[in-house]
């Protein structure tokens, strides 16, 4: 017995996990099988969701036709805040007019652009505070951060406070950039937007002087896209457009950043990323100075 | 399907073993066979064709060792004992045939590589290749008789431990263990040990490690600061020790398992004085197979300084050609070559002598070489190597770098490194030996385990336990 009391050990502890996993493995395999049936269904002629009797998989097809067009979000923008004029950076209207005094003739430095600015944001966000020149703007941002997770997170970024609330209570923030969604899209979708509302919402109350600018979530690779079942492009262009509207209603900028990463297929271009879904470091910049010539 | 998935550790091995222990030694070569096929089936996704080709590999070989037997005997009739020694046509036309079939297709698939972008490699190949030449080679120089049944053969080569990545076991050092093993309770209790530690080593070291490489590639070799490349290349050096000795240890915990001894492939290479002691500790099956049947057949080194040159050269850049369809690893077939030679011209003995300074040798030209392996791509390569020595950088043209990045990735992955570290100096195996019969000891075991289990487990795709962006 004492030579082999491992081996026993060993196989009980083995059969005591022997049931959750075979559990466990049996769901993967279910989820499995049901993402490549719906796939599957996808991928069936158009006309036939057209023509056929509009099921579940009607709610997809119009997303999906948005993403066929890969920039149904810049016909979008027109009719939000208008912040969005990818010719140059004469935006106008309602919205800006409440900060007309900073209609730039001459482009900000990164300095007084993002002075007294809070970027909101999940690990897209880190990468842009870490890579890209932001000023002094302050950053609240984690890997896997989302709407759920606000108040309760981390802040990953160094030299910040720890809690959201923290950051809010510090100072009265000109802008605020909230880039959420994507670790959202595990959760039902009616329920996130329910949240993400409610939680910019609370943004509003706690800085009434801020302007809040909601930004798209930058899309995956197309490849990558197509392997995943949640998330995916579709999907993110579906939280994109529940963001949209959300800013529609309320009055809040939103703008979208994936026009310069975008391949012709509405991917995240595969030249700037490695691991198919974070730009590479030398990028983020780009993406800033984006964020100062668009001038929100 | 690997040894570190819960399919593999739940499903396959368990019901593999359950039928195995069941049957007599007959039937238990058969099943290892078909059972082997259906887990290297998983492998390749049930590509048929790759199945095909190592079924033919096991006929063919099989047919050809038979083959080099028949000549021989023909051969000996004709001419009596005297001329045994002598090898006919007949055997040299059979082992030359068989050979061009074996490193034909492997070389196919490799070097189709360097022209198709979509060719996969079957799983394996190389290994299996390696193996089967040795059986022939072996028959062909009278080391071992030629396999007399086809199952028994085909149970060697595809053996599940070590089909997918070795260690690569020669047909002599096995083929009595086909004709009588033993499995006794305590074999297995040192197989689930070994199991569990390679096991440990790959999931709760190597993957956590490889995160960190993943990471600076995520930034992009361009925006990271020199001490972070440095960081990053000692996690990637760790993560390819930890990956391919833990799986090497899983190989030989699931040999005594089946009531086989497979080599160890493994002994503690990083604590090396030297690249040349560090090669004849890294990958041993591996070495030892080009010796034998490469660096010996040219003449080794009986033939005279160029010769040996010129001997170890085609080694060298062959060992780098086996690792992968890319001209970097001829590259870094070579680097090593001329590392290997200026040792041998000399500098082994400074090194040998000196320790401290044979460890901090190693300690820059373990990460270097494997640098050399990890990227494939020469312009990022160059870019990483101007990281890791930024001297010989010019200035200019310097993406954005973030000067905080070595504090970070230190803080997330400074506890795996350091166990790692730790890891390497053979520190554990040693704790292992000495007390692997104590009950505490067990009760570690079953905790790196449970551990890895549960890493497996939450590795899974759920969008709620794991976020990833």
């Amino acid at each position: 017995m004492r030579k082999y009391h491992y081996l026993v050990l060993f196989l009980v502890g083995f059969l005591l996990v022997w049931p959750f996993v075979l559990h466990k493995l049996y769901i993967e395999q279910k989820k499995g099988a049901e993402a490549f049936m719906q796939r599957e269904a996808e991928k069936l002629p158009e006309e036939e969701t057209v023509s056929g009797n509009k099921t579940v998989s009607g709610d997809d097809t119009v997303s999906g036709n948005g993403t066929l067009s890969g920039n149904d979000t810049v016909s979008g923008n027109s009719t939000v805040s208008g912040n969005e004029a990818p010719e140059g950076g004469e935006a106008a209207d309602g919205e800006t007019k409440q900060d007309a005094e900073e209609a730039p003739e001459r482009e900000l430095s990164p300095e007084e652009f993002f002075k007294d600015t809070l970027f909101i944001g999940d690990s897209r966000t880190m990468g842009l505070v870490e890579y890209a020149d932001l000023g002094d703007a302050a950053v609240f941002a984690n890997t896997g951060m989302n709407v759920y997770r606000l108040y309760t997170m981390k802040n990953a970024v160094r030299e910040q406070e720890i809690y959201l609330e923290d950051i809010l209570a510090k100072k009265r923030y000109r802008k605020i950039y909230l880039m959420s969604g994507i670790n959202e899209l595990g959760y039902s979708e009616a329920q996130t937007i329910e949240r993400f509302e409610e939680e910019v919402l609370k943004l509003r109350e706690l800085q009434p002087d801020a302007k809040i600018i909601l930004q798209a979530n930058l899309h995956v690779t197309t490849a990558r896209s197509e392997k995943e079942a949640i998330f995916n492009n579709e999907g993110i262009d579906r939280i994109n457009e529940n963001i949209r509207q959300i800013a529609e209603k309320y009055g809040f900028s939103y703008i979208d950043v994936n026009e310069v990463f975008d391949d012709d297929t509405g991917g995240l271009r595969t030249e700037c990323t490695h691991d198919q879904v974070h730009v590479l470091g030398k990028y983020y910049q780009e993406w800033a100075d984006w964020i100062r010539k668009n001038g929100v | 399907m690997v040894f570190s998935s819960l399919e593999f550790i739940f499903l396959f091995l368990p019901l593999f073993l359950l039928i195995y222990y069941l049957l007599p030694l007959r039937g238990k070569n058969g099943f290892l066979f078909l059972g082997s096929l259906v887990f290297y089936g998983f492998g390749i996704e049930w590509n048929l064709y790759y199945m095909g080709l190592i079924i033919i590999s096991v006929l063919l070989n099989f047919l050809a060792a038979k083959g080099i037997e028949h000549y021989r005997r023909k051969n000996r009739i004709r001419n009596g004992e005297e001329n045994a020694e002598h090898k006919s046509a007949g055997e040299k036309t059979m082992l030359i045939l068989g050979l061009c079939y074996d490193f034909g297709v492997l070389l196919f698939f490799k070097y189709a590589g360097f022209f198709m972008e979509n060719l996969i490699l079957p799983v394996g190949i190389s290994f299996y290749t390696f193996q089967i030449t040795s059986y022939l080679v072996d028959v062909y120089r009278r080391r071992t008789r030629a396999e007399q049944d086809m199952v028994r053969l085909g149970g060697y080569l595809t053996m599940f431990p070590q089909l997918i990545a070795g260690p690569i076991v020669t047909y002599s050092e096995v083929h009595k263990q086909f004709r009588r093993r033993r499995i006794t309770l305590i074999g297995c209790n040192h197989g689930v040990q070994f199991f569990t530690l390679g096991l440990g080593f790959k999931v709760l070291l190597a993957n956590q490690l490889g995160n960190l490489w993943e990471d600076i590639q995520t930034i992009g070799f361009e925006s990271i600061s020199t001490p972070l490349a440095w960081l990053g290349i000692v996690a990637y050096s760790l993560q390819i020790y930890f990956d391919f000795y833990g799986y090497s240890l899983m190989a030989v915990g699931l040999g005594k398992l089946l009531g086989f001894r497979i080599p160890d492939n493994f002994r503690q290479p990083y604590m090396s004085l030297s690249m040349t002691e560090f090669w004849r500790r890294w990958h041993i099956t591996l070495g030892r197979w080009f010796r034998e049947y490469v660096y010996i057949p040219l003449g080794g080194n009986r033939k005279g300084k160029v010769r040996r040159f010129f001997n170890l050269l085609i080694v060298w850049l062959l060992t780098g050609l086996w690792h992968g369809a890319n001209w970097n690893f001829i590259f870094w077939g070579l680097f090593l070559f001329v590392i290997l030679t200026v040792e041998k011209a000399g500098l082994l003995k400074v090194l040998e002598r000196w320790k401290v300074v044979g460890h901090l040798y190693m300690c820059i030209l373990i990460p270097v070489s494997w640098t050399l392996f990890a990227i494939t791509d020469f312009f990022q390569l160059k870019v990483y190597l101007l990281k890791l020595f930024p001297f010989f950088a010019g200035s200019g043209g310097q993406a954005v770098v973030f000067a905080g990045d070595f504090e970070k990735y230190l803080g997330m992955y400074g506890v795996g490194l350091t166990v790692g570290l730790v890891c390497c100096t053979g520190f554990v195996e040693k704790i292992f030996i000495r007390w692997r019969n104590k009950f505490w000891m067990s009760f570690l075991l079953l905790c790196i385990f449970g551990a890895s289990v549960y890493c497996m487990y939450k590795g899974l795709n759920d969008p709620f336990l794991y976020y990833r962006f």
